[in-house]
């Protein structure tokens, strides 16, 4: 199979590598922060926010779908950390909440659109599983340019959101605001969401953020390190996930990328548990 | 008649949803609870492809198998591979979901369960599956008996299993010292959990059943201080909800699970922003000394 003879793939192709990047490198920090499953959280909580921004924009237009979900997916993470902050409720109680109510005002609205008959409305049920083929050029072109500046945002800022991670009662005292920071690892984590739904729908793009982060955690004990063999990992999956799918007609991408990646996080904890046993005998 | 078949669905899946998750919430299970509901799909495919009868009984014992193997998955990754556990929770739903989506399509002329079939579910079409004896006796909807049965089933364990579930939530190694088996309650809860959410998801699809699991137990959570009292308040609120959001869903023409959801989110959230407010503004202390 020739990838590059064949435009649609190799354009599928890139959007893929592009969100797998960003998300991989956003789950680190949320890994980190112990927070991995926010991934989810926001996944189901950007949906009303797609939803909405269709209803306002009446276009399929990814930059609009995107602002729309990244602003649910915010009000989404700042509601669960109101909720854990002012209630006895705990984090992973706290996160299901905030969950299943935002899904099913996503469900309201989805019918809401198709009992009303919106124009150019085909297509909207695919965000919950993810239809990359659909993706065009002009889609890459907007992933490309929020990717961009999700990453401006984390290295402009890296030394800053690392040392909130780790120790947010020195940050205070070195004069960064942990709180703040804390609210752009929500934003940045939004924002990456928002990009992948197209890609791998709702419901799996948690295993994009999750999976090359605890892949690499296996490795490294280091940040840095541990977002780099991330990336690596994300871009391996997301193209030999995207290779399967296409070897075979009809089939969805998401769940193959999803597939592959937890493969590799299956073969990357056996290697080091060999490379653990080998060393200890010697 | 239709709109009382709906209802009656509509609030024993919430019966079952509040009892089973205000176990779930107190032992901080919530998570579980959203990875278990995604993870039924494989068996659910599985199932159908081995007996390709939509039976019941091959069904919900697919989908029982596969929720169990899931939290076998969770525990086992959390701790041979040395990750956390939100991320051993993610990983394996997430791969699990998969899996059964790409069966899916590999046999999509084969398997007769429709993608949004399984995640949304209809309760609108409740009414259409009429269980007609042969002597012409209608009986209500097939999903209206099973679930009653299952309302049954789950009252009887919480009741029989009330003390051991309450006391492995609020304290592990006490239950231990006083003869408890811990594990034996944790894996009879993960599998009552996947046969309500079997046996649900006709009704209202796999990843509703959540928002009745979740949200009822969680509203009622920021009043109570018994256990019991958190039970009988969120089965209340469950059903109260479900009432209601039938007959907004109607009034709005929209997706009426959809609408049940979120008006528990919007009952969950007046609910906090009460506590909210009570907390900033306490009420003055009577004064007694007159």
């Amino acid at each position: 199979m020739d990838i590059f003879s064949n435009p649609v793939l190799l354009n599928v192709l890139i959007g893929v590598i592009l969100i797998s990047i960003s998300t991989a490198a956003v789950g680190c920090l949320l890994y980190v922060q112990k927070n991995a499953l926010l991934g989810e959280t926001l996944a189901h909580g950007c949906l009303p926010g797609i939803y909405c921004a269709f209803i306002f924009s009446t276009t399929r237009n990814l930059f609009w779908l995107s602002i729309g979900a990244a602003i649910s997916g915010l009000i989404s993470s700042y509601l669960v950390d109101l909720i854990v902050a002012k209630s006895r409720l705990s984090r992973d109680g706290a996160m299901a909440v905030v969950l299943s109510s935002m899904f099913g005002l996503g469900v309201v609205l989805l019918s809401f659109i198709q009992q009303n008959n919106y124009p150019n409305q085909n297509g909207l049920e695919d965000l919950f599983f993810g239809n990359a083929a659909a993706m065009s050029g002009n889609d890459i072109k907007i992933i490309g340019l929020i990717s961009i500046a999700i990453w401006f945002l984390l290295i402009t800022n890296y030394r800053k959101l690392l040392l909130t991670l780790f120790d947010s009662g020195f940050a205070k005292f070195q004069g960064i605001r942990p709180k703040f920071y804390i609210a752009v690892i929500s934003t940045l984590a939004a924002t990456s969401v928002a990009i992948g739904m197209q890609t791998t729908g709702a419901v799996l793009i948690a295993a994009l953020i999750i999976t090359p982060a605890a892949s690499a955690r296996i490795w490294c004990s280091r940040l840095f390190d541990m977002i780099l063999l991330a990336i690596i990992f994300a871009i391996i999956g997301g193209t030999v996930g995207t290779l399967c799918s296409y070897a075979a007609p009809k089939m969805p991408t998401g769940p193959w990328i999803v597939v592959c990646m937890a493969v590799l996080f299956l073969l990357s904890s056996l290697t080091k548990r060999i490379y653990l046993y080998s060393t200890k005998s010697d | 008649m239709t709109a009382f078949y709906i209802i009656i669905v509509g609030s024993l899946v919430a019966l079952n949803g509040a009892i089973l998750g205000s176990v779930l919430l107190l032992r901080r299970m919530s998570m579980i609870c959203d990875a278990i509901v995604h993870a039924i799909l494989p068996g659910l495919v599985l199932a159908y492809l081995f007996t390709s009868s939509r039976g019941s009984l091959a069904m919900t014992f697919g989908a029982i198998s596969s929720g169990i193997v899931a939290a076998t998955l969770v525990e086992f990754t959390q701790q041979k591979f040395q990750i956390t556990r939100e991320a051993a929770i993610g990983i394996t739903f997430t791969t699990l979901f998969s899996i059964g989506i790409i069966l899916l399509a590999l046999f999509a002329g084969q398997v007769e369960l429709d993608q949004d079939c399984v995640l949304f579910g209809e309760l609108a079409y409740v009414p259409l599956d009429l269980w007609i004896t042969d002597e012409g006796l209608n009986l209500g909807p097939h999903s209206m008996w099973s679930l009653a049965f299952l309302t049954i089933g789950v009252i009887t364990y919480v009741a029989v299993g009330f003390r051991p579930l309450v006391l492995c939530a609020f304290d592990k190694e006490f239950a231990e010292l006083q003869g408890i088996k811990v594990q034996l309650w944790h894996y009879s809860l993960l599998l009552m959990l996947s046969l309500a959410a079997v046996t649900s998801f006709h009704a209202v699809g796999a990843i509703m059943v959540m928002g009745f699991f979740i949200l009822p137990p969680a509203t009622a959570f920021l009043f109570v201080s018994s256990v019991r009292s958190l039970m009988l308040i969120s089965c209340s609120i469950g059903m109260l909800c479900v009432i209601s959001g039938y007959f907004l869903a109607q009034y709005m023409n929209v997706s009426i699970a959809g609408c049940i959801i979120t008006l528990n989110g919007v009952v969950f959230f007046a609910a906090f922003s009460n506590r909210l407010y009570m907390k900033l503004n306490p009420p003055r202390p009577i004064d007694k000394t007159i």
